[in-house]
């Protein structure tokens, strides 16, 4: 009797371990694969195209962020914005504070070269954010498209990083800031 | 944005950049979700087929990569896009001399045609398995290249 009464104990203690439950998942995904290729929802799915099925976008992640900021500032000063620092930064120090101004393009120089070194991955902060949203932005609605290179070199980098793309997308609405851009020039147009 | 910058009077190389911005959009899930969206979708098409059309072979090369990054993320419900990029793809292998961007842009040919038969459809109406026959004796092609190329018969 007493023999009887255990084997029922394991029964349910197995049902019960955490371990059941991966079998059960282990389980349920091979019979879905077995269920797949006997019956695929399309035929494709039945060949081996291994290329075709490999999904990583292309993406363009080089970079050297000190050459491109430099880049930027000695573009813009000599397009006639006078002290790009300052001209660029207005909308932060409105009285022109250069030091303030410099401090920014500092941040930015360093967050890209972060971004560099770590493309795809989540490395600038709520308050660096703060800073070169509103820089990259001001730099974008103040040149003439055929100006833009450079910006857009700093925007293809900054694009890169998860917390940016996330922060565009959703928490400060990314698609109005790219459509404020498009439509500006559009009205330009 | 993109169409400002692919439009007649940009010069080459910010249109480049233009595309290359677009291009690492699809870095994240977030954005990717933005692309697909109807504002964003049919400008970056009409930056792919203007881009392919270009003079500038980095353009083109450009273009091609943004063609395959939409064929990855682009939902095959949405037919019309997807066969404005396809034909202006297949246009494109037809004339393109840069091996690289022949392998992108018949990546991204596997990629809209895997799994959807209109598409299928499509690349046999414009005769892609004659194109696919011809590249595959190019010496010229790489060796990467000419496995796509296996597959993509195996689609077509």
């Amino acid at each position: 009797m007493k023999k009887k009464k255990k084997k029922k104990k394991r029964g349910q203690n197995f049902l019960l371990r955490p371990g059941f439950q991966v079998l059960e998942t282990k389980i349920f995904e091979l019979s879905a694969l077995v269920k797949n290729s006997a019956a695929p929802s399309h035929p494709h799915e039945l060949l081996s195209v291994p290329t075709i099925k490999a999904a990583a976008p292309a993406l363009m992640t080089q970079g050297n962020p000190p050459a491109v900021v430099q880049k930027l500032k000695q573009f813009l000063t000599a397009n006639g914005m006078g002290d790009s620092a300052v001209v660029v930064c207005a909308h932060v120090s409105p009285k022109g504070d250069a030091s303030v101004a410099t401090d920014r393009w500092d941040v930015l120089e360093k967050v890209l070269v972060s971004i560099v070194q770590q493309p795809s991955s989540s490395v600038m902060s709520t308050s660096d954010f703060a800073i070169i949203l509103p820089l990259a932005g001001s730099l974008l609605t103040r040149l003439q498209p055929e100006q833009q290179f450079p910006v857009l070199d700093i925007w293809r980098l900054l694009i890169l990083d998860r917390n940016v793309s996330t922060n565009l997308t959703t928490v400060n609405g990314m698609p109005v800031v790219l459509e404020k851009v498009f439509i500006f020039y559009s009205r330009k147009k | 944005m993109i169409k400002t910058f692919t439009g007649p009077t940009s010069v080459a190389t910010t249109k480049m950049m233009a595309l290359r911005v677009a291009c690492n959009l699809f870095a994240h899930t977030s954005s990717q979700g933005y692309i697909v969206g109807a504002t964003c979708k049919s400008a970056i098409v009409d930056a792919i087929v203007a881009g392919l059309l270009g003079t500038e072979a980095n353009v083109r090369e450009t273009a091609a990569a943004l063609a395959y990054n939409l064929s990855i993320v682009l939902p095959k419900e949405d037919t019309d896009a997807t066969v404005e990029v396809v034909s202006a793809v297949q246009h494109a292998v037809q004339t393109e001399t840069s091996s690289e961007c022949i392998f992108r842009l018949l990546a991204a040919l596997g990629h809209f045609a895997y799994a959807n038969d209109d598409i299928v459809a499509l690349l046999q109406g414009l005769e892609t398995g004659l194109l696919l026959t011809r590249l595959a004796q190019d010496p010229s092609i790489l060796q990467k290249t000419k496995a796509l190329i296996a597959e993509l018969v195996q689609l077509v």
